[in-house]
Parts: structure tokens; C-alpha cells; sequence
């Protein structure tokens, strides 16, 4: 049987996927069905490769970090197993890779914007390959709850201005309870001007 | 229109969802962008809807305007807001030309290209987007003071990754996403 190879490409990533079609399961000459590796070259990093599995909870994570990325959260992502993790890194994002080998240190990616973009554009490609029947592992992007963006959202996004106002208004009446006052004072009406026009109306 | 999107949103996904509120102000600045990079995207925008058989909120110039006219933050506000098929509409659209316009998207975004020349790249596409923001928006708001004089273009960069992740095929259902809130 002729192992079909497929490789998608977008700038600074390339990943190839090798394999076979599932003739049990009825696939064309065309499809791989049954995945017998892959490998990612990512510019500037070490090449990456392992099992379905391990390419299953990459796509899981860094499809889900671009997604909540893309809403403006940037959360950190861990596969099951702790195989893959993704976090931000100052303005950058950190791909930590964790061996399932004993006695492997664990591999970290440094990405900047246009590298993540790269990767999800390629792991974009793959899950909508239709040369490709495989079930991938990952859930549909679905719209987050509003408390959950409210929740996660960059804390040096959050509009502090209310805040600041608040604790503006509060100390300025601190301020001036503390101000005397003489509250035995009373002011005393003059009232001549209006007895002298009385006082002529009735000459 | 794009059997890739038709697949991933015609799902349950979006069941009990609503327009995000900063959805409307969200689209327009994207399209505020694609502006920026490319000369005469108004008629690219309405060539691609035209060819993706889309309603007629998008076949010519001022309905397409009218549309942009519902971000709260422009001179011209509406008081209208968008329906969720208008929404989409858009949706897709941003997304096939962010899709075309990537290469240029991915140059700004880039931190290992050369820092003169994306400095200078970057004062080039700030500068116009600005003077575009300043032309159209109201001035007066919070939101458009702090991309006008923020020096960093922090929104005008999480603008471009934005659409920098709306490409590809499945980009536009991404960037649906973020337009949508779970009730």
C-alpha cells in the first residue's frame, strides 16, 4: 500500500502528516485515514514529531489559545497528560512540549504573533482537509459566556477610571468633613430697607 | 460562499447566543484596517459579496455604509444595531480579505523581520490608520483618544492579530465566535 504524504505550508511553519487510507473503512486511494507520523518545522526551532495523539492536544491547545486570543484573553492551555502547554510570555507566547520519554527536558518554543498565526493557519488547514478522515479531538469554536470575558480579560485592559474617581470623590469628602464649622452662627436680617418703604407707602 | 464555513457554522454552535455588544464596533475597525492596507477596499468588500451571492446590504456603497454607521463610536452613529445574518455576512467577508491580505499582516506582526524597516512600515500603516480614525470617528470618545495617542498602537496591533487569526478556513467561524456571547 503507497504511504500518501501531505504537507501544509504557511511561512514560517511547515507540517507534514504521513500515512494510509483505511481501506476497512472505505476510504479513497486519496485519503489517509490511518496516521503514521507527522512532523512541524517551525523557523528558528527544533523539529517536532511524535503520534496522533501527541499532534491531537497540540491542535487542542493552540486552537483554543487563538481562539480566546482573538477575543482579547490570553490564557494559559494544558493538554491532557500535561504533554502541551501554551501560555503568554510578555508580549510573545511560550509552547512548552513535555516528552513522554523519561528523562527528556521539556522543549520551549518562544512564538511571536506571526508565528502563532502561522501554526493555526496550518492546524486550520489540516482539520478541514478533506483528504484527511480522521477525527481530530477538538471542539468547535464556540462563543464564550459574558462573565467569562469579564473574568479573564487583560487586567491592564480593565477601565480603572470609575476606580479612580470613586476613591477621588471619597477623599475630597473626607476631606472636607474635616473643615470647622460654626454651626452658632446665624446670620441676622436686616430688615430696614423694607420697613422704610412700608414706612413711606404709608406717608 | 465558502464550503469550509458553511461546515463549522451550521452546527448548534451558536444556539443560545447573542451579539456581543462590542460586536458592531469591532467589525467596523476591522474594516477600518483592511482601509489602511489596501487602497480602495470598499469595492474589493463589495466585489467579494457580490461573487459570494450576498444580500443587498453589501451590492453598493452606501448600504455598505450604512452598515458601518451602526459603530457607536463614529461621527455618523445610526442608533442601529446589526442582525446576526449581517453579522456573519461581514464576518466572512473580513475574513477571505484578511485572507488576501496576510502576507502584509504577518510583515507588521513579525518580530524577527528587520526593526528599521518595521518601524517604519509601522509608522506608515499607523499613521494612516490614525488620520482615517480621526476623519471618521468621534473624537471625543475614550476609545478613539487612546488609539489616537497611544504611542505603542497596542489596539491597532491587537486589531491586526485579530485578523491575522480570522484567515483561513477556520478563521471567519474564530472570529464569528468572538462577535457572539453565551447567554
Amino acid at each position: 500500500m503507497i504511504n500518501l504524504t501531505y504537507r501544509f505550508a504557511q511561512d514560517s511553519s511547515s507540517l507534514e502528516l504521513s500515512g494510509i487510507p483505511d481501506v476497512s473503512n472505505g476510504d479513497a486511494e486519496d485519503t489517509i485515514g490511518i496516521l503514521s507520523s507527522w512532523t512541524l518545522k517551525i523557523i528558528g526551532s527544533p523539529l517536532l514529531e511524535g503520534e496522533k495523539d501527541h499532534l491531537d492536544n497540540l491542535m487542542d491547545v493552540i486552537l483554543k489559545y487563538s481562539r480566546s486570543y482573538i477575543s482579547g484573553i490570553r490564557n494559559t492551555y494544558i493538554s491532557n497528560k500535561n504533554i502541551v502547554t501554551i501560555k503568554p510570555f510578555g508580549l510573545y507566547h511560550k509552547l512548552i512540549l513535555n516528552s513522554t520519554k523519561e528523562g527528556v527536558k521539556p522543549l520551549e518554543i518562544v512564538l511571536d504573533d506571526s508565528e502563532l498565526a502561522d501554526i493555526t493557519r496550518c492546524l486550520d488547514l489540516l482539520r478541514f482537509d478533506h483528504r484527511f478522515n480522521i477525527k481530530w479531538n477538538i471542539k468547535l469554536d464556540r462563543p464564550f459566556s459574558k462573565r467569562y470575558i469579564n473574568i479573564n480579560f487583560k487586567k491592564s485592559k480593565k477601565n480603572l477610571n470609575f476606580f479612580y474617581s470613586l476613591i477621588f470623590f471619597l477623599s475630597t469628602s473626607a476631606l472636607l468633613t474635616l473643615l470647622p464649622i460654626n454651626n452658632k452662627f446665624e446670620p441676622i436680617i436686616e430688615n430696614n430697607a423694607s420697613q422704610d418703604l412700608s414706612e413711606r407707602l404709608n406717608n | 460562499m465558502d464550503t469550509n464555513y458553511l461546515n463549522t457554522t451550521g452546527c448548534n454552535t451558536f444556539l443560545n447566543c447573542k451579539i456581543a455588544t462590542d460586536a458592531t464596533k469591532k467589525l467596523d475597525f476591522l474594516i477600518l484596517v483592511i482601509e489602511t492596507l489596501q487602497i480602495n477596499a470598499t469595492d474589493s468588500f463589495l466585489l467579494q459579496a457580490r461573487n459570494k451571492g450576498m444580500s443587498d446590504d453589501f451590492l453598493n456603497r452606501v448600504n455598505f455604509w450604512k452598515l458601518r454607521t451602526s459603530n457607536p463610536l463614529r461621527k455618523s452613529y445610526a442608533f442601529t444595531s446589526l442582525s446576526s445574518e449581517q453579522i456573519d455576512s461581514l464576518v466572512e467577508l473580513i475574513s477571505s480579505m484578511a485572507d488576501g491580505l496576510y502576507p502584509l499582516i504577518r510583515q507588521l506582526l513579525s518580530s524577527k523581520e528587520s526593526k528599521t524597516l518595521n518601524k517604519e512600515r509601522w509608522f506608515l500603516f499607523s499613521s494612516r490608520l490614525k488620520s482615517l480614525v480621526r476623519e471618521r470617528m468621534n473624537l471625543q470618545r475614550s476609545y478613539i483618544t487612546s488609539i489616537l495617542d497611544d504611542e505603542n498602537n497596542e489596539v491597532i496591533r491587537e486589531l491586526l492579530v485579530i485578523l491575522s487569526l480570522s484567515c483561513g478556513p477556520g478563521g471567519a467561524n474564530r472570529l464569528k465566535a468572538s462577535m457572539y456571547h453565551q447567554i
